[in-house]
Parts: structure tokens; C-alpha cells; sequence
């Protein structure tokens, strides 16, 4: 056998992990070779004295310094722990995942229930009687739908221009839930821009809102009736209310020869005033009651004016008072005389001004409905195509999906706007941890 | 052996113990404690074992002042994953390979180190300091002791890489067995083998050049 070969297996030799044969071979070289038993007693030797090395102790404050070490660790894994455990967070992201589809659908569904109204109502201001039909109306308010996003920016950006007088488009019942209003305004515009349909009273605006509307019913007097029964519920009362009957010369076709009859018909023309935050129900509530034929709504923002003639109240009451001071230092009737004047001036200006305000309070208060009712007969009202059951529920079904699918966009774009947070977020943490690794390892050299 | 346990467990144990029954028994329901985080639970259970944990990172690192910052670096390492041990290896083994792994980690991080710094602050005041952190072997307790073969040979070892180095303080110093060895460093038998192998060589040729030195030096 070689020296070299003998060499390597010398290691072998000495942890006792060599087959009986290559033991026998290497002890047999070993007792002919000198070089190689040298070496290998040399190897041994280095062994042995390795094995020799004593064993330190502990220094110490190993342990109590450890100690340390371990109850700190301890208090961070109970405060990170709950958080960061691999099961918590899996039930954590589900968690998460579940508030958000509720959250899409609760937002998705009263979008639903908000179109429905106005749904009903779109139908009916289609044009003509007879002229809208079922398959349609669909696709009709699908775009109304959409364009009335369109018209809501416009009239935001207007309102952006600072208009005082906002006048709204046909139907803008839409959309009357409070926080997706808040919210597609959001993201329309930067601002949030109070338009007819924020009420005053939440964004601190006084705008004195009105309805006009004009309502085909089957009968005058019953709902003349539901609508002072309506208004007087909700805390308003009727301002005006008039009833007429007209007889009218009609033409009419009757078994092929021309006849002129005499045609009764009923009118109605009545002034609400409702409370503000009930204005929109009431008006929706009211349109419900026949066949609409027209309706508007409009506000009149009078924040400014009524902040300027608050403020000049204010400042005359101060004249009012400094000049009532100057009274007690006259000292001639002269005097006297020409205060009191001034004094009568002052007072008079407030009384108007402050005339002003209160009648500001009560038509921002109560917001006026203007009411034009006419009584048609059941058959004409019958002839006007009203989607059947089905027609409505495929309607609804159209409305559903809409209403999801922006409801997902949102989501998305609110996720999307905070992934960059996000980055930040991980990026300064990473870049902490490291600096904060660095220093502890540096520390120890 | 009758053996009595009576301590943060609360219970009373009393067992007739042949070989280390009741140690294992005991150890599992330490690490069992020490594993839902329990401190006590978990000094009582490395207390058998910081000594030789402190004494491995000792022999690789070379000095005290590391060997204490990595055991004890090591041993809140275990206790920070002691609740991924699932008993395939026996405790002891599992730990003294954490312990070698982070003595291991720590000098290659320094080798990197110090190979950039030494490059860079050769003209820096600090350049200095480096070079007397280098040349720790050389203090003067070594110098005049140099011929002792004891510290011929721990010189020789601490000057072995990594890998060389840990074989030799696992098997020659600690006296580990090749299976445990395998386990520890995460590598074949084989591969134990042959390294040990050759580490012991390169140890055998490094004395040997230095025992010349010291022979020279002597005269």
C-alpha cells in the first residue's frame, strides 16, 4: 500500500471507522513504515491533546445576563405575538376578506334600494303615454344611470365655481344614500361639494330647497288627502291648497260620428312646506302617488348672504351699544336728540336685518313643495305601459350588478390608493430593522 | 437511583431511574413549558447545556468576550424557535447545532468584513485599529508562550476556515460523534468524514511549519 493512500486513512484509523480488512493492511504498513507511523503518531498525539483542552466555565453574568435576554424576548413575543402568529393571521386575513365582501355588499344593496324608487319614477317620466315599453326602460336607465355621474360633474364642477344657485337636472333622486354620494363625490371631485342632494344641515350650508312637481292621479281628492295626511306627519303643514273643477268641451269619437261632450275635470294645485331633512322622502313619497308628468327641484344657497347680514347684525348691535354708552356722557338735550336719532337708525336697520335672518331660518327650515295634481281617468292612466313583474325584476337584477360592480371598483380603488403607503410603510420598516441589526452587531465588536 | 424532582413544576416526582429515563421524561415536559414560553421552564432545561454551548462558541471564536455573545445570542435563538422543535433529533444536538451555526455565521460575516475594511482602512487613522484586531492571536501571553505545543495548536486551529474549524472543535475538542457532527452542520456523513479528514491534515502540516518556527526562533 502507498504512503499517501496509508495518510488518508490514518484519520479513519483513529475514529475507529475503518473495515477489518483496510485495519489490518493500514496496521501492517504502519509497522513497516516509519515515515507513516510518525505521522501517525503525531496525528495522534495532536488528537489526544485536543481532547485534553479543559473545559471553561460559565463567566458570571452569562446567566443572569441571558435571563435578561430571555424575559425581553418573552415581552416582545407578547405584544407582537397575537399579532404576528401564523394562525392568527390566517384567521385575521379571513376576517378581513369577509368585513370586505359584507362591506361591498351592504354598500351594493343600498344603492339598490335607493334606485328602486327612483327606478319607478324614471319609467314614468319617459315621454308620452303608451311610448316607453318594458325591454327598454333597461337600457334607458342604464344610461340615465350613468349619465347622471355625468351631470353630477358638471354641476360639481360648477358648484366648484362657486356658484350660490345650484339647479338640478330631471331625476335626481338618484343616489340619496349619504356615503356613496360622499364617496363618487370624492373621487369626481377633490372637494366635497355640497350639491342639492348633501343636506344643508349636515355640510353647515343654508340652502332653501323647493319642489315643483306636476302629478297625473286617479283621484284629486284622495290625493290631496295623502298629502296633507303626509306633510302634517312629517312635522310641515300645508301653506296652500286649492281644488278645482273644469268643465271642458271635449271631442270625442263615439260610434263613428263626431260628439262634443262636456268633460269634468279635476285640479289641484297645493304648497307644502316640509321640514328640510324630509324634503326629499316627501317629494319621492308624492311622486309615487300618480303619474308623474314633470318635477324639479332646486336650492338656493344663501350661506353668504345670511353670514353677511348675521355679521351685520352683530355690528350694529356693537354701534347700538357704544352709542347707548355716549347717551349717559350727553349733556344737552341737542345732544340727547341727535343720539337718539342715530340710536332709532341703528335700531331700525336691526330689526330689518334681523327680520331677514328669521325669514331665512324658516325657508331654509322648511323647504317648499310646489304641487300640481290632475285627475285622469284609471283607463288612461291603465294605457301607459308600467313593467310588469318581471320587467321590474330584471330591472333590478341590471341595477344589482351595476351596483356590485362599482361597488368592487371602489374597493379596488381604495386599495389601490394605499398600496403606495403600503411601500413606505415596509420600506422604512425594513430599513429600521436592518439599521437596528447593524447597531446591535457593531455594539458588540 | 431513587430521584426526586420537586421544583417550578409544582408536582412531586419520584422515579427509579435506570440510564436517563427520567431525564428525557423531564427534558420533554421542560421543553414543552419552555414552549409556551414559560422563561423558568426553559433556564432549567438549558442548564445542562450552556456550559459545553459555551464552551463550542469558546473554540471557534477564540476569545471569551465572543464566545459569551454568541452562546448566549445562540441560546435565545433556541428559545425563540423552540416552538419549531419537534423532537426529530434529540435537544441537545438540535441546540449545540444552532450554537455552531451562529458561531459559524458570525465568522463569515467578519471574514467579508474584515477583507473590505482591511482594504479600505489602510490609509485611515483607523487602519490601525483594525490591524490590531486582526492580530489578537499576537498578543504577548501567546508570543512568550509560543512554545508551548497547547497554544501551537489553538493558534493553529483558530487560523483553520470555517468549516475545517468547526469539525475539529466538534470532534478533537467536544468529542461529538460523526452522526451528531452530520447533524449539526446539516451535511452528509461522507462529507464529515473527509472533512475531518483533512482538517485534521491541515492542522498536522500547519504544526508543522510551526514547530520549525519555533525551533528557529528558539536558536
Amino acid at each position: 500500500m502507498k504512503c499517501e493512500t496509508i495518510r488518508n486513512m490514518i484519520s479513519s484509523y483513529i475514529d475507529k471507522d475503518l473495515n477489518d480488512i483496510e485495519k489490518t493492511e493500514l496496521e501492517k504498513h504502519l509497522t513497516e513504515c516509519e515515515q507513516c507511523r510518525e505521522e501517525y503518531e503525531r496525528m495522534l498525539d495532536i488528537i489526544a491533546i485536543c481532547g485534553n483542552f479543559e473545559e471553561i466555565e460559565l463567566p458570571q453574568s452569562f446567566r443572569t445576563e441571558l435571563h435578561q435576554r430571555l424575559v425581553e424576548e418573552k415581552k416582545k413575543k407578547n405584544f407582537f405575538g397575537s399579532i404576528l402568529r401564523n394562525k392568527n393571521m390566517k384567521m385575521a386575513t379571513g376576517l378581513v376578506a369577509a368585513a370586505l365582501v359584507i362591506a361591498i355588499g351592504i354598500g351594493s344593496s343600498s344603492l339598490l334600494f335607493n334606485n328602486n324608487m327612483k327606478m319607478s319614477q324614471s319609467t314614468d317620466s319617459a315621454p308620452g303615454y303608451g311610448g316607453a315599453t318594458a325591454p327598454a326602460a333597461p337600457a334607458s336607465d342604464a344610461d340615465f344611470n350613468f349619465t347622471m355621474r355625468e351631470d353630477e360633474k358638471q354641476k360639481i364642477g360648477a358648484a366648484a365655481a362657486e356658484q350660490p344657485q345650484i339647479t338640478s337636472v330631471e331625476g335626481t333622486g338618484l343616489a340619496k344614500n349619504s356615503i356613496s354620494m360622499q364617496f363618487s363625490e370624492s373621487i369626481l371631485a377633490d372637494r366635497v361639494v355640497p350639491s342639492e342632494a348633501v343636506d344643508s344641515s349636515r355640510s353647515g350650508r343654508m340652502v332653501i330647497r323647493t319642489g315643483n312637481m306636476s302629478v297625473n292621479v286617479a283621484s284629486v281628492d284622495k290625493a290631496a288627502a295623502d298629502i296633507r295626511q303626509l306633510t302634517e306627519s312629517s312635522g310641515g303643514y300645508v301653506e296652500n291648497s286649492q281644488i278645482e273643477n273644469i268643465t271642458v268641451p271635449q271631442v270625442q269619437d263615439v260610434d263613428g260620428n263626431t260628439a262634443v261632450k262636456e268633460i269634468t275635470e279635476k285640479y289641484a294645485n297645493m304648497t307644502l312646506r316640509v321640514p328640510e331633512d324630509k324634503f326629499e322622502s316627501i317629494f319621492n313619497n308624492i311622486k309615487g302617488m300618480g303619474k308623474l308628468v314633470n318635477e324639479n327641484m332646486n336650492g338656493n344657497d344663501i350661506t353668504a348672504q345670511y353670514r353677511d347680514t348675521t355679521a351685520r347684525v352683530d355690528n350694529l348691535k356693537i354701534q347700538e351699544q357704544s352709542l347707548q354708552q355716549i347717551m349717559t356722557k350727553a349733556k344737552n338735550v341737542d345732544e340727547i336728540l341727535k343720539i337718539e336719532t342715530e340710536l332709532n337708525r341703528v335700531r331700525t336697520d336691526i330689526d330689518i336685518y334681523s327680520g331677514d335672518l328669521k325669514r331665512w331660518d324658516n325657508l331654509v327650515q322648511l323647504s317648499t313643495i310646489n304641487i300640481y295634481l290632475k285627475e285622469l281617468k284609471p283607463e288612461e292612466l291603465k294605457s301607459v305601459d308600467v313593467p310588469g313583474m318581471w320587467g321590474k325584476a330584471y330591472q333590478g337584477f341590471i341595477k344589482a350588478i351595476n351596483n356590485i360592480v362599482v361597488g368592487l371598483e371602489k374597493t379596488f380603488i381604495v386599495l389601490v390608493t394605499a398600496i403606495p403607503y403600503l411601500i413606505v410603510i415596509g420600506v422604512l420598516s425594513v430599513v429600521g430593522l436592518f439599521t437596528a441589526r447593524k447597531i446591535k452587531l457593531k455594539k458588540k465588536q | 437511583m431513587v430521584y426526586i424532582c420537586e421544583c417550578i413544576l409544582g408536582d412531586r416526582f419520584i422515579e427509579e431511574v435506570e440510564g436517563g429515563n427520567a431525564v428525557s421524561d423531564m427534558e420533554k415536559l421542560l421543553v414543552k413549558k419552555s414552549q409556551s414560553g414559560d422563561v423558568e421552564s426553559f433556564e432549567l432545561l438549558i442548564s445542562s447545556y450552556d456550559k459545553r454551548a459555551y464552551n463550542i462558541a469558546y473554540r471557534v471564536m477564540g476569545n471569551e468576550e465572543d464566545a459569551k455573545d454568541m452562546a448566549q445570542e445562540a441560546l435565545l435563538r433556541v428559545f425563540k424557535s423552540i416552538k419549531d422543535f419537534k423532537g426529530q433529533s434529540s435537544f441537545s444536538t438540535w441546540l449545540y447545532r444552532i450554537v455552531t451555526n451562529v458561531c459559524l455565521d458570525e465568522l463569515r460575516r467578519r471574514k467579508n468584513e474584515k477583507y473590505v475594511s482591511m482594504d479600505s482602512t489602510i490609509q485611515t487613522d483607523s487602519g490601525e485599529l483594525h490591524m490590531e484586531l486582526c492580530s489578537d492571536k499576537e498578543t504577548p501571553e501567546i508570543v512568550y508562550e509560543r512554545v508551548e505545543q497547547r497554544e501551537l495548536i489553538k493558534r493553529a486551529i483558530s487560523e483553520l476556515n470555517e468549516d475545517y474549524k468547526s469539525v475539529i472543535v466538534l470532534r478533537d475538542i467536544q468529542g461529538f460523534s460523526y452522526e451528531e457532527i452530520s447533524n449539526m452542520l446539516d451535511c452528509s456523513l461522507g462529507t464529515v468524514k473527509s472533512r475531518i479528514n483533512r482538517a485534521r491534515n491541515m492542522l498536522r502540516e500547519k504544526l508543522k511549519s510551526d514547530m520549525e518556527l519555533s525551533r528557529e526562533n528558539r536558536v
